[in-house]
């Protein structure tokens, strides 16, 4: 990770500190803002102060609602909203589980799906729409993300321990078995399955509903503040093993807290809204080049990047053509170029 | 507007008022009695008159704007007095029965980019020689130029409700089963509970795959049920029992076929996509509808005999199966004998009987044909010709096709030839026509 032992361990100079203190803030604001612009944002033009009136009538009115708000009521309330939400929570839960993932592994290229975990899920979801009268596709998506992951922690412990070479071979492992499994459904499916794997797998937020938000925000929220709690093992972890024990930290305990929760934000992201790529990488190193490499406020800050950079990104996915774009395209085109100019221009100012 | 009923009321409420005797005993007199009450009674018949006609007015107004349709859910849909705005998902058959009852002026959004798309396709021969193909579109596109500029609001599984409700459709009309819905039952609730909530009026259709019965009698519904949504259920069903008449005449000449005489007949798609995945091409099998046309209706068997649909075999499965007759049909791209016969990367299978005989043909393009559509029976008649070209010796498909459109979609020979070339079946023409 190329940080040094002070940084992490409250050797940094506090007026420097305090000073990226303001970034999470800035960030909050940014995604207030976001998140303001993309619900007034809409094929289904209503203006922007219908959009706060309509949003803030069932909290302080209970007045019934003429034909056209009502309308209005269900695009904003039914449509955008859940979908604003979902995006943002994902985000967050993407890129922190990135980062996670980063500052364990000690390796900048690792994403969240490291271990199998979209494998998992990608066949889950295979399986729950060919065979849907057993579960949903979205808890098939998620017992078998979480399988992967157990499997390629099971298969990477050797003699009580795990090292990281031998986890992250078993996670390529695994992902090739779950994604040999997928093509093997793919086969047998008939064209009208195979067609809908095929747009599972391309990730999206069309479907999403309120009852998804109910279960995905809170529990990602939580997972979150836990990593959140655990952020300066995290830091102590990506220094090292041997330094880590050196201070005291247990450090499969903590690596281990640590990816469950990575890999149950990340599951039950993927489960609800299908693979979406480029965030989980990108989001951790972008908001590294802004806050530093310490965890207790990158963490946090790239959750809010990723909320915001996912906001952004499904808002020009469902307004920019009469129809949607797979949003994997538009993470794709924005999240490169956009990686690629922080690193020429922070690596030219000195802060990377 | 007064109904017979509420004239009979009438009737009875004017003899009670004024040919009721009069009490003889009352202070007032019998005249004045008679006076006061006429007055009284005059102001009552005025108030009823005025109650019947309002009444009768609104009640004749609620059942106009209650007109519903049962769909092929079994659900009955309320819909709006007047249709004046519609939005489908659909890869062709809505659109194309909408344009037969001569409302499809009334399409303001559609679910399908295949039916604005305009596609050509060509492949190399073995010589180095290239064949192309342009031009080739659904025929609704040929007939309804104007659907190119229509906004598509279905992308794959996504549809953008916003769009949708921005182009202010007073009814959607879904077809299951259309390459863009073939979701699972839990998306497809979704999709609907989604609608319902924008208070749109919502038809929904099940084409044959999704109702799990590949037969035409499904395609027959949903014609049906579409005449009565736009209030012509006669000419819809003349539109059905055109298209029943051309495949019963097929279904006639070939049922006296002996079972040790029907040839073994492959619908077999040349995918490239099937190549990419190391296999020869794809293939139907007896649960498909193309099984059905081949058993039931030219009275063929079907050289697959397993189940599934555009199924993937290798080159070897395909040596194996060895057709007498190869029909092929649209596989992602348009595959006409030729490619078969001439292109490097079938040459394995030119050891196969049909080819080497030449018993090879082609059914007209049909982009994304996840379900059957109003031009089915033309498949049918091609399969036939070639399954038993001495039985349908008489018919000279290039004209048959002509008359079937012109039949279908009530146009001249021109347009019929212009739809024609849209769906690559110029090959068909041989003569005079």
């Amino acid at each position: 990770m190329g940080q040094s032992k002070g940084e992490t361990t409250g050797g940094e100079n506090p007026y420097v500190y305090r000073g990226r203190l303001m970034w999470p803030l800035t960030l909050l604001l940014a995604l207030a803002a976001a998140a303001a612009f993309a619900m007034s944002l809409g094929k289904y033009d209503i203006p922007p102060a219908d959009v706060l009136r309509t949003l803030l009538t069932p909290i302080f009115s209970s007045a019934d609602l003429s034909a056209a708000a009502d309308l209005n009521h269900t695009v904003v309330w039914s449509l955008r909203l859940p979908r604003i939400l979902m995006a943002m929570t994902v985000g967050a839960a993407l890129a922190a589980a990135g980062a996670v993932f980063q500052g364990c592994f000690r390796n900048p290229l690792v994403e969240p799906y490291i271990l199998g975990v979209s494998s998992g899920a990608a066949f889950g979801a295979a399986l729950g729409i060919l065979f849907p009268m057993f579960f949903s596709i979205q808890l098939f998506a998620f017992i078998f993300a979480s399988l992967a992951v157990a499997c390629t922690y099971g298969f990477g412990r050797v003699r009580g321990e795990t090292p990281m070479l031998t986890l992250i071979l078993a996670g390529v492992i695994t992902g090739s078995v779950f994604s040999a499994m997928v093509s093997i459904l793919k086969y047998l499916a008939r064209d009208a399955a195979l067609r809908e794997v095929v747009f599972w797998l391309m990730g999206g937020f069309y479907y999403t509903t309120w009852e998804d938000v109910a279960w995905l925000l809170p529990m990602v929220g939580v997972c979150l503040a836990i990593m959140g709690k655990f952020s300066w093992q995290l830091n102590v972890l990506s220094l090292g093993d041997e330094e880590a024990r050196s201070l005291g930290v247990h450090t499969e305990v903590y690596r281990l807290i640590l990816i469950v929760l990575a890999t149950l934000v990340t599951a039950a992201a993927v489960s609800t809204v299908g693979i979406i790529a480029w965030v989980g990488l990108m989001m951790p190193h972008a908001t590294r080049m802004l806050v530093g490499p310490d965890h207790r406020l990158m963490l946090p800050s790239a959750a809010v990047m990723g909320g915001i950079f996912m906001i952004v990104c499904d808002t020009l996915a469902r307004t920019m053509a009469s129809a949607e774009i797979p949003i994997g395209i538009i993470t794709s085109i924005l999240g490169a170029p956009y990686l690629f100019y922080l690193l020429r221009t922070k690596t030219q100012t000195g802060l990377v | 507007m007064t109904s017979p009923g509420s004239l009979l009321c009438f009737r009875a409420v004017m003899q009670q008022l004024f040919e009721r005797p009069f009490n003889p005993d009352s202070p007032a007199g019998p005249a004045r009695v008679r006076t006061h009450r006429s007055f009284w009674n005059a102001w009552v018949i005025i108030f009823f008159m005025c109650f019947w006609s309002i009444a009768g007015s609104a009640a004749a107004g609620a059942e106009k704007a209650r007109r519903t349709v049962i769909d092929s859910r079994g659900v009955e849909v309320r819909l709006p007095e007047r249709i004046e705005r519609v939005a489908t998902i659909s890869d062709g058959l809505i659109e194309g029965v909408m344009t037969v009852l001569g409302v499809s002026e009334k399409l303001v959004g559609i679910g399908s980019r295949s039916l604005k798309r305009v596609w050509s396709y060509q492949f190399e021969a073995a010589g180095g020689e290239t064949f192309s193909y342009t031009g080739g579109m659904n025929p609704v596109l040929a007939l309804n130029p104007r659907f190119a500029d229509l906004p598509v609001f279905v992308e794959g599984p996504a549809i953008n409700y916003e769009t949708l409700l921005s182009l202010k459709p007073d009814l959607v009309i879904l077809r299951m089963g259309a390459c863009n819905l073939t979701a699972t039952d839990d998306r497809v609730h979704m999709v609907l509970d989604t609608l319902d909530s924008l208070d749109l009026p919502t038809v929904v259709l099940h084409g044959p795959y999704f109702s799990g019965k590949a037969h035409p009698q499904s395609i027959e519904r949903e014609i049906r049920i579409l005449g009565r949504v736009f209030e012509k259920p006669g000419p819809a069903a003349q539109l059905a029992a055109f298209i029943r008449e051309k495949v019963r005449m097929v279904e006639n000449r070939t049922r006296d076929i002996p079972a040790a005489q029907r040839p073994r007949v492959l619908v077999l798609g040349l995918s490239s996509t099937a190549r990419e995945k190391g296999g020869a091409g794809q293939v139907f099998g007896k649960d498909t509808m193309e099984s059905y046309f081949i058993e039931e209706v030219v009275h063929a068997r079907n050289a697959f005999s397993s189940r599934g649909h555009f199924k993937l075999v290798n080159t070897e499965h395909l040596l194996a199966i060895n057709p007498d007759v190869i029909v092929l049909c649209t596989a992602a791209a348009y595959h006409p004998p030729r490619e078969l016969f001439e292109a490097p990367y079938y040459r394995h299978l030119r050891e196969l009987e049909a080819v080497r005989k030449r018993r090879v043909t082609a059914l007209p393009w049909t982009p994304w044909n996840c379900e059957k559509r109003l031009e089915y029976p033309i498949d049918v008649m091609v399969m036939a010709k070639a399954a038993y070209p001495e039985r349908f010796a008489d018919i000279e498909l290039g004209s048959w096709v002509l008359d079937f459109y012109q039949g279908l979609y009530g146009v001249d020979r021109k347009t019929a030839r212009k739809l024609r070339s849209a769906q690559w079946l110029d090959w068909t023409a041989s003569g005079p026509e």
